[in-house]
């Protein structure tokens, strides 16, 4: 090899192509987060659509708190995660063996991982558990879900007879199909409101406990009265349902507080854009003039030229 | 041919030779910069895709090294083109031959900022909310404006002058250069044929330039101080906020200009054009400065200390016993009184002392004024927990500390790679040798 090309193969300008090369290489790395982009989660333990609050197990993380230190020594897995109504009929089922009702029969989870089947008579009826698909077994073959007929579940609105302007209420929905409450159902609620068109503002969701009940928190804004829907969505197994119901407020104020900012005459977000404007508009000029040289260019090069033209001549 | 015309051919010589044949160090330096920033978009990819759980940032201390970096590229931007302006609109040139260095660490300052602010967002792709969704009551929507504002003016303040310069390049570098390398000195010297008209022209758009700068410099310091101090977080509910800002980031840009000086007169041979006069000139400025921002640091904490209001106890308690004591002491003597004596003693009073005594300057202000200002803040507990609040930085974020730090860095290399470190134009101007 000629020492004219070794100096080209590791020669100086070799190196900024390989740093232009190494560069490449990292922004392809980031490729690789496309997908992360559109689904953040937490950590693996947790499956899909089951993000929580960081504060579920933490006091300030990494600190655990008593639910976090039940959940890690569970081997992260959620069954600790039960209602007050959850745990005294797991309690009961746990001394009885059965449930008083409304079924009177086997319910819950099972350590073997099945999912819990409610019996009814001689048909076997799945219990509803969030998202997750059950199947049901009969005859020792599973029998895929989406071959069922979907049933129309029956949502129902529990509200307060009156509530006061600003004061949390509960909002309650019961979820119940064949007049037996549905579990682990998600329920979202929704505000109708008429700002600029009639549309819902939505305030939150909650998923079905044992008894058929979603429970979210609500402070109501409106005047006088207010209309809200509740509603569960369709998943293979059951029928989208919605259900509406109009809840009178008392008021216990004005609806809009006064902001305790200072009032300035004649001061305002108008001098913070005057200043942006002043600013730009300066930028602007300058650019604009800044382009003018080039043609101030060309008219010297233009004179040059013409007076080489006298000389020649 | 005259001497004035001879000493002009030499500087440009000497200017533009490491553009054409730069030396192999100088590319090997790029490469390894290159290498940091690799990993560092590896450990951002990691961080995309597992959220800001990576992080050491939780929901108490929710800013960490991100946001330090963020304040303390921010510091360092202040002083290029702040410094150049002041020094133009004065009339002083003594600091003609390292403007253009100052302006560029302005520049790449400005970019690693708003880098730092993306890769501290969990979800970047959001980024856009900020100008659909942004209010004009919110001071961080003033730092968007405000910083936005700040780097055009620095692009546009640091390309008029470069303009002569990038002519100079067209002109003596053509045969040497690659065609596209031609072809964009050609676009950028903008037809430049060093009449009167255009001197006249260009000299007039810097003079509006220079005077308009001077106060979006200060507004970005300003705006970004009172990112914090409009809170009520003890530490950050100071009104003294913005001024301590700006003179800080006074004081540690003009410490970084100071380490580019130095690499760059080395790497480039440039002793004969930054000559000990600019180091004996920035050194007293740099004590100066230093002198007031002792002043600010003191005036910062006494009030607080003396009433220990509500949460300031626990603060001052993290800072001057407790958990961040170490960092805030090494701080406070690598910021104060090691750099004081380096400049004040005639024995260390030389270049190299200097240099020391701005990279202890730089390291120790990034620990006070970035680390030290948000961290043991945050740690302080408003919440009724049981403890101060616990950050203890990542790999993911010391590497992404580290890429920023090269990202920087190689923007600056790339960047005197195919531009003159030095002003050519505007330094044989302050020399009285005629454009």
């Amino acid at each position: 090899m000629t020492s004219a090309r070794k100096e080209r193969r590791l020669g100086k300008g070799r190196l900024v192509e390989v740093a232009v090369l190494i560069l490449a290489v990292g922004f392809m790395n980031l490729v690789r987060a496309d997908q992360a982009l559109a689904n953040a989660k937490l950590f693996q333990q947790i499956p899909e659509g089951f993000e929580k609050n960081c504060n579920l197990c933490h006091v300030q993380p990494p600190a655990l708190n008593e639910f976090g230190k039940e959940f890690e020594a569970n081997g992260f897995k959620f069954p600790p995660l039960q209602t007050e109504e959850e745990k005294v009929l797991a309690e009961e089922i746990q001394e009885t063996g059965t449930v008083q009702e409304p079924l009177g029969q086997e319910t819950g989870g099972t350590a073997d991982g099945k999912e819990p089947v409610e019996k009814l008579g001689e048909t076997e009826i799945p219990v509803f558990q969030g998202r997750e698909t059950v199947g049901e077994v009969a005859g020792g073959e599973v029998k895929a879900p989406e071959k069922q007929q979907e049933q129309a579940p029956q949502v129902e609105l529990i509200l307060p007879g009156q509530a006061t302007r600003g004061e949390k209420i509960s909002l309650q929905a019961r979820v119940t199909l064949g007049g037996e409450p549905v579990k682990g159902k998600e329920v979202q609620f929704f505000e109708e409101t008429d700002l600029f068109g009639r549309a819902e503002m939505k305030l939150g969701e909650a998923s079905t406990d044992a008894l058929g009940l979603a429970v979210i928190s609500y402070w109501p804004r409106a005047a006088e009265e207010v209309w809200l829907v509740a509603r569960v969505s369709g998943d293979g197994q059951t029928e989208a349902a919605e259900t509406r119901a109009s809840l009178a407020l008392i008021g216990s104020g004005p609806l809009v507080e006064k902001p305790e900012g200072l009032e300035v005459p004649f001061l305002g977000a108008w001098a913070v854009l005057l200043a942006l404007v002043l600013v730009w508009g300066t930028y602007g000029y300058v650019v604009y003039s800044m382009m003018q040289i080039r043609r101030l260019g060309e008219v010297v090069e233009e004179v040059r030229v013409e007076e080489e033209k006298k000389i020649t001549a | 041919m005259n001497s004035t015309a001879e000493r002009r051919a030499e500087m440009e010589a000497i200017l533009l030779a490491p553009l054409v044949k730069p030396s192999r160090f100088y590319d090997l330096g790029i490469l390894i910069m290159a290498m940091f920033i690799m990993w560092g978009l590896y450990a951002w990819s990691e961080q995309l895709r597992h959220g800001l759980i990576v992080t050491g940032m939780r929901d108490q201390v929710f800013w960490g090294l991100y946001i330090s970096n963020v304040v303390f590229f921010v510091s360092l931007s202040l002083t290029g083109t702040f410094l150049s302006a002041v020094l133009r609109i004065t009339g002083n040139h003594w600091q003609a031959p390292v403007t253009r260095l100052a302006e560029v660490v302005t520049g790449a300052a400005l970019l690693m900022a708003a880098t730092m602010i993306l890769v501290d967002m969990g979800r970047p792709e959001r980024v856009f909310y900020v100008f659909i969704h942004g209010r004009l009551q919110s001071p961080l929507i003033w730092d968007v404006m405000a910083v936005t504002s700040y780097l055009v003016g620095s692009i546009i303040y640091l390309y008029l002058p470069m303009i002569p310069d990038i002519a100079i390049c067209r002109d003596r570098l053509s045969p040497s250069v690659s065609p596209l390398r031609r072809k964009v000195y050609d676009i950028l010297a903008l037809g430049w044929q060093d009449s009167a008209k255009q001197q006249e022209r260009l000299n007039k758009l810097i003079s509006i330039m220079t005077v308009l700068i001077i106060p979006v410099a200060v507004s970005v310091h300003s705006v970004t101080a009172w990112i914090f101090a409009m809170t009520f977080r003890p530490g950050w509910d100071v009104t003294i906020l913005a001024p301590y800002f700006v003179a800080s980031a006074f004081f540690s840009g003009v410490a970084a200009i100071i380490i580019a000086m130095t690499v760059y007169r080395k790497v480039f041979k440039l002793e004969k054009y930054i000559t000990w006069e600019h180091y004996r000139k920035l050194g007293w400025l740099l004590l100066a400065l230093l002198l007031v921002y002792a002043y600010f640091s003191f005036a910062e904490l006494l009030p607080g200390a003396y009433k220990l209001a509500t949460h300031e106890r626990e603060l001052l308690n993290l800072l001057l016993t407790g958990q961040q004591a170490f960092l805030f002491w090494v701080s406070l003597l690598g910021s104060i009184v090691v750099p004081a004596v380096l400049i004040c003693w005639r024995r260390t009073r030389t270049v190299a002392g200097l240099t020391v005594a701005s990279v202890l300057i730089t390291v120790t202000l990034w620990i006070k004024k970035s680390y030290l200002l948000i961290v043991p803040t945050l740690q302080v507990s408003l919440m009724p927990f049981d403890a101060p609040g616990r950050y203890h930085p990542t790999w993911v974020e010391w590497s992404l500390s580290l890429a920023a730090i090269a990202g920087f860095m190689l923007m600056v290399a790339l960047f005197f790679r195919f531009f003159p470190v030095i002003a050519i134009w505007e330094t044989s101007r302050a020399a009285g040798e005629g454009g």
